[in-house]
């Protein structure tokens, strides 16, 4: 790892954990364990609780993790991470140094998603423990597949909806209303509409990967059909996330830091 | 060196800069121009931070937009004071070296280095949103020299500096235009840029409206006749000499007679005819100062 990309790495997780955001996601990371740790209290003062165990943990998983936080924190921080330096007035500072515009994207994107899939990690890993141990250690042993499939399937989801907002950042001046009707919008509603409209979504390709999704199809049906393989859902996130990188570096490679003539006067 | 050659750019249907063609040499050149003139927009056409609309911009042959290696050779102080606020200020500076290639250590120690240069003192290790004005400026200055960078951009750099530090900075960005940097300096304060440099360049609506040695320019302004002021023991004798010079336009008494106000259109004849007189005669000249050949005249005669 070179000099650049160690400073600017390092500069992008400083930036995003140091800061009222970071905090506030932090909290959100942490706030599965919260409850799991309540439920599991309230299940050994003998009271009927609605769900526990591996059920618990696939319902934040899929619930609260890849429907809420995931959306949510990519949006925030990938949105931020070029728009956040237009808006701040820091541009010039990145852009007049000599560093190769592509890279200076790609690796504040990689760390990003990298700092993003540990928040999301940390969160389903402690809501896993403090969850599933209730049956026991054969019980984590028995779930410990679906956890570590669900960690890899959180990281192609950080990488694919990071590529968006980091996307829509640098295409739009106000990103945060479009994306949030891209994540919770039609992410969301249209996943739900049997046909191919779906493939069109982020969601329905995470959600066929996870360890509870729909089994293989046959070609026409996976086209036409509601639900993909496995080896179709993961074609079609990498090639959105190739996608959404490809037109941000091209949208970079064209970017001005302005000297408005209002700048001026 | 670094070189713009008929570089328009256009925000919109606002124009920025347009056709303008220049080569910034090494020393020290002074960018002039009221509010709104375009200076900003040439210094971050020139910096690689915006694309032209028309024309181009090359550092030794090759376009500076977007081009590392161009990029690499330039040190660009903003007008605008944004900072990542939450960094310490010989933090900010080293980071910034780091992204110009060099290796952390050396790029804490030419940070250190660059602090020194502007006078920043042991402020440097305070946080930038702690930071005065006059601080935050010397910090932008500092990250523009971090890298040891050939050419230098100036964009206001003084703005918010108490008359100390002024002093520092101005003496400052003479030694770098000494030592044979290519600097580029704006301001619309004309004092400051004459401490600096006696060549300009002068923006206005956009366009080149002149460029040189101040003297020169002045100079070239045929339409407004050089004033000179004379205070001499025989007015008389020496009016009635200069009266009869084609290179004078004018000639006018004041104070106590013995002060002469003289409109020169033509300075080197002038100069040279007086040389040749006061060879001759004996006329008693005891002050000669010239009244508008500063930058102060150039400016307000081009564009006022």
């Amino acid at each position: 790892m070179d000099s650049v990309t160690r400073a600017l790495f390092a500069f992008t997780v400083r930036r995003a954990v140091f800061s009222v955001r970071g905090l506030l996601f932090a909290l959100l990371g942490l706030f599965p364990w919260g409850v799991t740790l309540l439920l599991r209290l309230l299940a050994a003062r003998g009271l009927s609780v609605p769900v526990g165990g591996a059920g618990l943990f696939d319902a934040v998983v899929l619930l609260y993790l890849f429907g809420f936080l995931l959306p949510l924190s990519t949006l925030v921080f990938g949105v931020g991470l070029m728009a956040d330096e237009r808006e701040g007035g820091t541009l010039p500072y990145l852009l007049g140094r000599p560093v190769p515009r592509e890279k200076l994207l790609l690796v504040r994107y990689f760390a990003m998603a990298l700092l993003l899939w540990g928040l999301h990690a940390a969160s389903a890993a402690g809501v896993f423990l403090l969850g599933v141990s209730e049956g026991g250690g054969a019980a984590l042993a028995r779930e410990a597949p679906a956890l570590l499939a669900d960690l890899a399937v959180l990281a192609l989801g950080v990488l694919a909806y990071g590529a968006l907002f980091l996307l829509l950042g640098l295409l739009l001046k106000k990103p945060l209303f479009v994306g949030l009707l891209l994540g919770f919008g039609w992410e969301n509603l249209v996943g739900y509409i049997p046909g191919f409209l779906k493939r069109l979504t982020l969601l329905f390709h995470l959600h066929t990967l996870l360890p509870r999704g729909g089994g293989p199809q046959g070609l026409v049906q996976q086209l036409l059909a509601s639900t993909e393989s496995k080896a179709a859902a993961l074609f079609f996130l990498v090639f959105y996330t190739a996608l959404f990188l490809a037109v941000s570096v091209l949208l970079l490679r064209r970017l001005e830091a302005t000297a408005a003539p209002e700048a001026e006067a | 060196m670094i070189r713009a050659d008929r570089v328009s750019k256009w925000y919109g249907l606002v124009v920025g800069v347009n056709r303008v063609s220049l080569q910034v040499e090494p020393g020290v050149t002074g960018l002039l121009g009221v509010n709104g003139a375009g200076k900003s927009t040439l210094l971050h056409l020139l910096g690689g931070l915006l694309r032209p609309t028309a024309g181009s911009v090359t550092l030794e042959g090759r376009p500076v937009f977007g081009n590392p290696r161009a990029l690499r050779r330039i040190g660009s102080c903003p007008a605008s004071d944004r900072f990542w606020e939450e960094m310490r200020g010989v933090e900010f500076v080293a980071f910034l070296g780091e992204l110009s290639g060099l290796p952390r250590k050396e790029a804490l120690r030419r940070a250190e280095r660059a602090c020194d240069e502007v006078a920043l003192g042991e402020e440097r290790g305070k946080k930038i949103s702690a930071m005065s004005k006059g601080m935050r400026q010397k910090v932008k200055m500092a990250q523009a020299l971090v890298h040891d960078p050939d050419v230098l951009l100036l964009d206001e750099p003084l703005n918010g500096m108490d008359p100390p530090s002024r002093a520092q900075t101005v003496a400052a960005i003479r030694r770098w235009g000494e030592a044979g940097r290519c600097v580029l300096v704006s301001s619309h304060l004309l004092h400051e840029v004459e401490a600096m440099t006696s060549r300009i360049l002068l923006l206005h609506y956009g366009r080149v409206l002149a460029e040189g040695e101040v003297p020169q320019v002045r100079q070239a302004i045929a339409s407004r006749p050089l004033k000179v002021f004379l205070r001499c023991a025989e007015p008389r004798e020496l009016a009635s000499a200069l009266v009869s010079w084609a290179s004078v336009a004018s000639v006018s008494f004041g104070g106590d007679g013995r002060n002469l106000t003289v409109e020169v259109a033509d300075a080197r004849d002038f100069q040279e005819r007086l040389m040749a007189l006061l060879a001759e005669r004996e006329v008693g000249l005891e002050i000669l100062n010239p009244l508008d050949d500063n930058l102060a005249a150039v400016f307000s005669y081009l564009v006022a």
